[in-house]
């Protein structure tokens, strides 16, 4: 393997990983011995020559034979606690907001800010917020309005609702085979009783006085007005239809599974079942009524939507099969009992 | 042939006396020189570290650097 220049970065986290590898090894020692050793204290003086690469950053190139001029570097590792790491890292919240390169900017504009301890878009604003843009546009040395591009960019968008489909239930655990032996006598069959056939209908042809009666037209669905939101104030846009009988929605944006802090319809809290970066997806509850949703999204304020449940279809198929039936069997009775139903009365 | 630097920890650990006997070993300090190489190996930077070829000054050998290791042992609850 030729040698080669390689970021600081890059070497130190192949050490750590080295050591990780050693001090799984041990581990596994220690399963069948009371007593081990285990690694305190680590260091590795290192003959390097460094070198600044085109893009700025820092790189070591391990000396070779016979050179002459290296640097010394000492690298030293040490054991950790848990609550070290944790009072010296960064919150996991904090790595899931938009990073630098997510929001737009350069890689020498990228490096420039993490130079000021900004990688992530929640840092940038949070840097800018307390010490103002244009001090962090001079210290980074970025147009102060490239800088509030790339923070709108990392910013949360609400664009609509739409439904969303059940989730795929679970599979059913596999049912144990029955225990081997004489299968059980099959039971009779029943004698299948004829069903009565009703007569045909006849169909009448249309004639010159009688227009041809269209097919059957759809019921235009009924007209909702959104009833207006407990602050009073009408709310912006359309409102959004989705059918009767809906249990999801999916609410879709960017940025927003780790913006979102609470949705509301009418005041009623809504649970957040599910959520990536385009969308979240909420549970309307059981009989969801129209009005006013509210996306809570912290600092950013509150998005409003207008959200209309129309009727369940189902209720109004279910009646006119139950009329559909009915005619048939009228129909049949009337066959059985001789009486001709198409004979003029 | 070079050795990853997790290969010649381990063999060094490996080498250190059990704690069977009479007399415990609490604490041992090392400083072992090392050639090491770096080198991308699957797009990662890998560290190959073990003894040196020889001890003579040969020219063309890669250089030595000092490796120094602090190693104390525990039980099974990680307590010394």
């Amino acid at each position: 393997m030729p040698e080669s220049t390689f970021l600081v970065e890059d070497f130190l986290e192949a050490l750590t990983s080295q050591l990780d590898r050693t001090q799984d090894a041990l581990r596994l020692k220690a399963v069948n011995r009371p007593l081990t050793y285990a690694i305190r204290d680590f260091s590795l003086e290192l003959k390097v020559f460094v070198e600044m690469g085109t893009d700025g950053q820092v790189r070591f190139r391990a000396s070779g034979p016979n050179e002459e001029g290296a640097s010394m570097v000492q690298i030293g590792f040490t054991t950790v606690t848990r609550p070290m790491i944790e009072e010296n890292t960064v919150s996991l919240s904090a790595v899931k907001s938009p990073t630098l390169e997510e929001l737009g900017l350069a890689d020498d504009e990228r490096r420039r800010l993490e130079r000021l301890g900004v990688r992530n878009a929640i840092q940038l604003d949070r840097l800018g917020r307390s010490t103002g843009e244009a001090t962090v546009a001079r210290y980074a040395g970025i147009p102060v309005n490239r800088l509030r591009s790339a923070l709108q960019t990392g910013r949360p968008v609400v664009r609509g609702a739409v439904p969303a489909p059940a989730p795929a239930p679970p599979r059913a655990p596999a049912v144990p085979a029955a225990p081997e032996g004489p299968p059980p006598p099959a039971a009779p069959r029943p004698t299948p009783r004829p069903i009565p056939r009703p007569a045909p209908r006849p169909v009448r042809p249309p004639t010159a006085a009688e227009p041809v009666a269209p097919p059957t037209a759809e019921r235009p669905p009924p007209v909702l007005t959104p009833e207006p939101g407990p602050t009073g104030r009408p709310v912006a846009g359309p409102p959004i239809r989705v059918p009767g009988g809906t249990r999801r929605l999916r609410i879709e944006g960017r940025h927003l599974a780790d913006s979102v802090e609470a949705v509301r319809l009418e005041g009623e809290p809504l649970s957040v079942e599910e959520g990536d970066d385009d969308g979240i997806v909420v549970d309307l509850g059981d009989d969801p009524r129209s009005g006013e949703l509210h996306i809570d999204l912290g600092h950013e304020g509150v998005v409003s939507l207008a959200l209309a449940i129309e009727p369940a279809p189902d209720a109004e198929m279910d009646t006119e099969t139950v009329e559909t039936e009915t005619e048939i069997e009228a129909e049949t009775i009337g066959a059985d009992n001789g009486h001709d139903p198409w004979r003029a009365s | 042939m070079r050795v990853e630097l997790a290969d010649t920890l381990v063999a060094l650990l490996g080498g250190l006396p059990d704690q069977d006997g009479h007399v415990r070993v609490s604490e041992i300090d090392l400083s072992v020189p090392v050639e090491v190489t770096t080198g991308l190996s699957g797009g990662q930077v890998r560290v190959w570290a073990h003894p040196p070829h020889s001890r003579w000054r040969t020219g063309v050998l890669p250089p030595v650097h000092q490796l120094r290791l602090r190693v104390v042992a525990e039980d099974e609850a990680g307590q010394p």
